[in-house]
């Protein structure tokens, strides 16, 4: 005969007379105490902001998730960013000594022919406004040029690579 | 419930406890360890353990109340707590039973129920009330977590179905479904001794 839903229910309800020894609950509070006094001189500074932090999460749900979303939303634009500046410039962060030698002669064919015009050359081509380049500059910049050859001065090094003998 | 009566007590108590008076939290400790107390003791079957839990739990709850922002009750916090806790003591425990569930409390002698169930008409009389409660008990430890502490709170501290549902973070249909599981296994265990 199977038990009845109303007599497991007594059973169940009676089972709220088990109750701890007498004067149990009177020491709880000083047991607790004493242990709490007794956690905080063991506890290192470290494990209470964590759990400081913990509880702070626990706690604000809403901003925890807003926390989440605006840390990833920051790395995606950071990604997308270095995503889109590397499909901009392909290459552009290495270079091979191929490509910066190609870069030079192309580099060298305007040198040419601005080396080759008279001086106080106004380079007028397709863009504007002109651009007129001083002679001082042209002299210091560019070599003679021989056999129609341009010729670059490869021993002149801008000034911050002199060694500062003076502080 | 006169826990449930007073919440804007508790939430003065709360108050002042996050305000640095650490004689508020022991007000708190007073109020809910009898009634945390029945929950872990229930769930766990052995009162070392449930005084170790208790202990922690409090503790915990001590640690975390900075970040308490009442969008619950105290009652409904520190029972989620207690519940969470038990439920992971009890993993870690494992599946071995600890059976210390046989004092009585003297008051159950007059209880309304207890005198009913006793009495010469009922048939319980004769199947030796104190040892379907041993028995009762054996089964209850072979319920899952989860429906222990289900049928802990509604059938033995009262608490009702909605309240359950906050404590668990579940739905009220679920928590029916789960007494109703529990309740069918507690009747499979105890039939063959009734």
């Amino acid at each position: 005969m199977p038990l009845d839903d109303q007599t497991l229910s007594t059973l169940l309800r009676l089972k709220r007379y088990e109750q701890p020894p007498p004067g149990y609950f009177e020491d709880f509070l000083r047991e607790f105490q004493t242990r709490q006094r007794a956690e905080l001189l063991r506890r290192p500074a470290w494990r209470i902001a964590l759990d400081r932090l913990e509880a702070f999460f626990n706690q604000s749900f809403t901003l925890a998730r807003f926390t989440y979303a605006t840390a990833s939303f920051a790395v995606l634009c950071v990604a997308g960013a270095l995503t889109f500046n590397m499909l901009q410039h392909p290459g552009s962060s290495v270079r091979t000594s191929a490509e910066i030698l190609a870069a030079n002669a192309a580099h060298a064919q305007p040198a040419m022919q601005i080396a080759s015009a008279p001086r106080a050359t106004t380079i007028n081509a397709t863009l504007s406004p002109q651009i007129r380049i001083p002679d001082a500059l042209l002299d210091s910049q560019l070599a003679p040029v021989a056999d129609g050859h341009p010729r670059y001065i490869l021993d002149t090094r801008p000034v911050s690579y002199e060694p500062p003998f003076s502080f | 419930m006169s826990e449930e009566l007073a919440p804007n007590e508790d939430a003065q108590l709360v108050a002042r406890t996050q305000a640095g008076d650490p004689a508020a939290f022991d007000a708190l400790v007073v109020k809910y360890s009898p009634r945390l107390y029945g929950l872990v003791y229930h769930m766990t079957s052995n009162h070392e353990d449930t005084n170790d839990l208790l202990q922690d739990v409090f503790a915990k709850a001590y640690r975390s109340i900075g970040g308490f922002r009442g969008n619950s009750a105290f009652y409904t916090w520190i029972h989620s707590i207690a519940v969470n806790m038990t439920i992971n003591f009890l993993k870690k425990r494992g599946r071995r039973l600890t059976m210390s569930l046989d004092d009585m409390d003297s008051g159950v002698e007059h209880d309304k129920e207890f005198i009913e169930l006793t009495s010469s008409t009922n048939p319980v009389r004769e199947a030796d009330l104190s040892e379907l409660q041993i028995r009762l008990n054996e089964a209850m430890m072979k319920l899952s977590y989860d429906h222990r502490a289900v049928v802990t709170m509604f059938d033995i501290q009262g608490t009702p179905h909605a309240e359950i549902a906050k404590i668990l973070g579940i739905s009220e249909g679920t928590v029916r479904s789960r007494l109703f599981y529990a309740h069918r296994q507690l009747q499979n265990y105890l039939e063959e001794f009734h």
